[in-house]
């Protein structure tokens, strides 16, 4: 042996933790090591062996903890084959087990758990509610695995109290619900402009002006695509994106405990509740521009439909409008779209408020998806209408 | 305790010739019960003992022509008795019973008419210690106690043949599952004799009293067996008696094994070494420097001076301040019952292991103890032990009118290490013996102050 630390050669080791209790609390424990002691404690009584140290991550010297009796640990010798001075680095989780009489701290034999379930009665108990290991079960805390029951956090959770704290989300409706109404005005105000383009406005019968003027109307018709109708789709997404962020706070919601669910119920009933105003408010009509919006769009198809015709019948070779003509159609149908994706998505909210059996927020949603008939009757409307003039 | 005196065999009578000897009995005794006399069959035997082996061993030579090995279905469980001693009728017989463990070198000889092998011994304790293996605790004991209980207790040695010398200090130790003799090894590298003020030189070894387990300091302290000297062989005494006890003490032939080796010792640590040793749980360190000159005259040894030359080097320093030359870093526990901490749980930690002291001490004296290593053969003496003391006398060279003077620094007292007894059917019996020492009869006083002289000689103007 050369005596010379980390030349001797790194001697590790696995042992059984026996003692935890350090007089000089320095989580230090007294284990038992296979092979260099004998398990039988006649040989070795547990008072005899020495105090390992414990080495722990230097990610943070102050989070440790002691291993628990029965614990299986790995670790060195600081003292190479001599074997005297043993350092704990590390705990191997197992399946716990209760000592019986033979292998309990009055027993004879080592490498067990020492503790009797009669001693673990009889000694330092957890805080009510709690159990830390469970004979024939993993040593793994219940936490990792998912398990929240009888553990710290599900004590916490049963006597928790619970302040409401969706103010903000309600606040951010509101903002949400300005900015709809000022989307709609914009689409409400664009679709007139289509309108008037078109020559919609105009039903005195100058179609046959339209023809030569075609070719600048295609450029105008790329115009509208961009500037007007893509709006009205990034319009779609918003709505969209907001529908799902509030259908995955309910799922949130509803995935908590039950204890916990029924603390929340009011809150939640003021979300939905908020959600159905909103959408009501913009879709079903009580500011106008909800209404108007979905029979402006019911226009813009009829309109594509009879200016593709007429293109058709005035100007045979005149293809590429046709297409421009088409693209526009094509877009229109997708903003007709919007009201009805905007019915689906508000209706799932119901539908998942019910699988919670939360009666308030199941009629909330309800009625939002109530608020859309005129708008799916509509939609298809439209859609039957913009099919033929998609033939050339 | 087992008893260490013995007499030379110039005072048993009987011996006529320097290298008589009489083997009274060679009994082979197998595992069937069966017991054969080997004594008309062997043609050499050899028992051997060391201060650095557990055990004794041997050999014998057999010449046979029965066929012992098939016929008595020998397997490495037989014993063999043996009892000899210088002349026939004396009083102090070497009788040990052996465990012959092995047979080798089995060849023909003489027309498939006979055959030659060797039959291996050692002691039975050492077979017995390297089937069994120690996990025990000893809290707050000596050493010598656990050397004792591991003897006496797990090996069954018995009481009268063990011989231990008491250490200081008590420990908490594990035996972490070691065997036997391993176990006591291990033991003496902690062990610090109570006779002495400082030092940690105990050894563990067998001779022919039995078990010893004593210090290097002790023995070389014992007295002296016997004085050898190397002479011309054609020169006798008229009176025979006075003849043969001459030729008993007569070195047949020597040659140094050692004279010195100054680089050897200083790469083991022999005039200087360095402990750094740390406490985890104290979190204090310290560092203790081995210097030879401040302890040679506490050491003890076979002789009355050190081996240190005052010399220093040309970057400044003698031997024995080159604390860097073997540096050792180890745990250690010295403090921590004085913690003010601790002292309030002090059932929380163990007894001090002492590591500053018996690291660089043990690391200094064992390198020390082979300083100088002779290897001689002598006329055979069967009371010549492993651990004793012989004065060897060394003639000089230089010649003075009185007569021949002893070599000033390697004649004196040495301890002998190793005792092979070799007895040849020709008739022969020797004793070829190792001995050493750590110290010299004349110092090696102040010399030059510098050795720069010397190296401005050797690089020239």
């Amino acid at each position: 042996m050369n005596n010379f630390l980390g030349k001797d050669g790194y001697v590790w080791w696995v042992g059984v933790v026996e003692d935890i209790d350090d007089p000089l609390q320095l989580a230090r424990c007294r284990v038992r090591i296979f092979g260099w002691h004998s398990e039988n404690k006649n040989d070795i009584p547990t008072q005899d062996l020495p105090w390992a140290q414990s080495s722990f991550s230097p990610s943070g010297s102050n989070k440790w903890s002691v291993p628990n009796l029965g614990d299986w640990v790995t670790g060195f010798f600081g003292d190479g084959m001599s074997a005297q001075f043993p350092i704990m680095t590390g705990v191997m989780p197992g399946i716990y087990r209760e000592a019986g009489s033979e292998t309990g701290s009055s027993g004879n034999k080592g490498f067990q758990n020492p503790q009797t379930p009669e001693q673990k009665a009889a000694g330092p108990q957890m805080p009510a509610g709690q159990v830390r290991y469970t004979n024939g079960k993993p040593t793994t805390p219940p936490l990792a695995r998912g398990i929240v029951a009888n553990t710290a956090v599900g004590v916490q959770n049963s006597n928790i109290t619970h302040t409401c704290d969706f103010a903000n989300d309600l606040i951010k409706n509101n903002q949400l619900k300005k900015y709809l109404m000022a989307e709609a005005h914009q689409i409400r105000e664009a679709i007139r402009a289509i309108m008037k383009a078109l020559g919609f406005t105009d039903t005195s019968g100058q179609f046959t002006a339209l023809t030569n003027q075609l070719k600048s109307f295609a450029r105008e018709l790329r115009r509208l695509q961009k500037d007007i109708i893509q709006p009205i789709l990034d319009f779609e997404k918003a709505v969209l994106g907001y529908i799902t962020t509030a259908q995955k706070i309910i799922q949130w919601i509803l995935s908590l405990p039950a204890k916990l669910l029924s603390l929340l119920a009011d809150c939640l009933n003021k979300l939905i509740q908020g959600v159905k105003n909103i959408f009501t408010d913009i879709l079903s009509g009580s500011s106008g521009s909800g209404g108007e919006l979905l029979s402006a769009a019911k226009e813009v198809v009829s309109a594509g439909k009879n200016l593709a015709s007429s293109t058709i019948t005035a100007v045979t070779g005149a293809a590429v409008i046709a297409t421009a003509a088409q693209a526009t159609v094509q877009q229109a149908a997708a903003v007709t779209k919007i009201p009805q994706q905007l019915a689906s998505s508000v209706s799932s909210l119901g539908t998942v408020a019910t699988a919670a059996t939360i009666g308030a927020m199941s009629s909330g949603i309800s009625n939002i998806g109530s608020s859309f008939p005129s708008a799916n009757s509509a939609v298809s409307s439209a859609q039957s209408s913009a099919q033929p003039s998609s033939t050339p | 305790m087992a008893d260490q005196t013995a007499s030379p065999v110039s005072e048993s009578p009987g011996a006529f010739y320097p290298q008589d000897f009489n083997i009274q009995k060679m009994t082979l005794l197998t595992d069937a019960g069966q017991t054969f006399d080997l004594k008309n069959m062997m043609y050499e035997f050899c028992y051997f003992e060391d201060i650095y082996n557990f055990a004794v061993s041997g050999y014998v030579m057999i010449k046979d022509a029965i066929g012992i090995i098939e016929n008595f279905r020998l397997n490495g469980n037989e014993f063999i008795e043996i009892s000899f001693s210088k002349a026939k009728g004396a009083d102090d017989y070497n009788t040990q019973t052996y465990r012959v463990y092995k047979a080798g070198n089995r060849k023909p000889s003489g027309n498939l008419m006979s055959e030659k092998f060797t039959l291996y011994f050692c002691s039975e304790e050492m077979v017995l210690s390297e089937q069994v293996r120690i996990s025990k605790s000893y809290p707050g004991k000596e050493i010598y106690k656990i050397v004792n209980d591991v003897l006496v207790n797990k090996l069954k040695v018995p009481e009268k043949r063990v011989n231990i010398e008491p250490t200081k200090g008590v420990y908490d130790f594990i035996v972490p599952r070691m065997k036997p003799f391993e176990t006591i090894s291990w033991l003496s590298t902690y062990a610090r004799p109570a006779s002495q003020s400082i030092g940690a030189d105990m050894l563990f070894f067998e001779n022919k009293n039995g078990f010893n387990f004593r210090s290097l300091t002790s023995m070389m302290s014992g007295p002296v067996y016997a004085t050898y000297k190397y002479e011309q062989k054609n020169v006798s005494s008229p009176d025979k008696a006075d003849d043969f006890n001459n030729k008993i003490k007569t070195v047949l032939n020597y040659q140094f094994v050692k004279v010195y080796d100054a680089l050897n010792e200083i790469s083991s640590g022999t005039y200087a070494n360095k402990l750094i040793s740390m406490d985890p749980l104290t979190r204090n360190y310290k560092i203790t420097n081995f210097d030879y000159s401040v302890f040679q005259n506490k050491l003890g040894g076979t002789n009355t001076n050190g081996i240190l030359s005052p010399a220093v080097n040309r970057l400044g320093f003698t031997q024995n301040q080159a604390y860097d030359s073997v540096i050792k870093v180890a745990f250690g526990n010295a403090d921590e019952k004085r913690d003010p901490y601790v002292a309030v749980a002090e059932a929380g930690v163990g007894h001090d292991i002492y590591i500053e002291t018996y690291v660089p001490f043990r690391t200094a004296q064992i390198s020390l103890a082979n300083y100088t290593v002779i290897k001689m053969t002598i006329p055979g003496d069967p009371n010549l032990l492993a651990g004793s003391v012989i004065t060897f006398n060394l003639y000089s060279l230089n010649n003075v009118s009185s007569g021949r003077e002893l070599d000033k620094f390697h004649s004196g007292n040495y301890l002998v290490t190793s005792v092979r007894h070799v007895i040849q059917d020709t008739g022969v019996y020797q004793c070829i013996v190792e001995i050493a020492k750590g110290s010299s009869p004349t110092g090696y006083g102040s010399g030059p102050s510098e050795m720069t002289a010397t190296t401005d000689l050797l690089s020239g103007p």
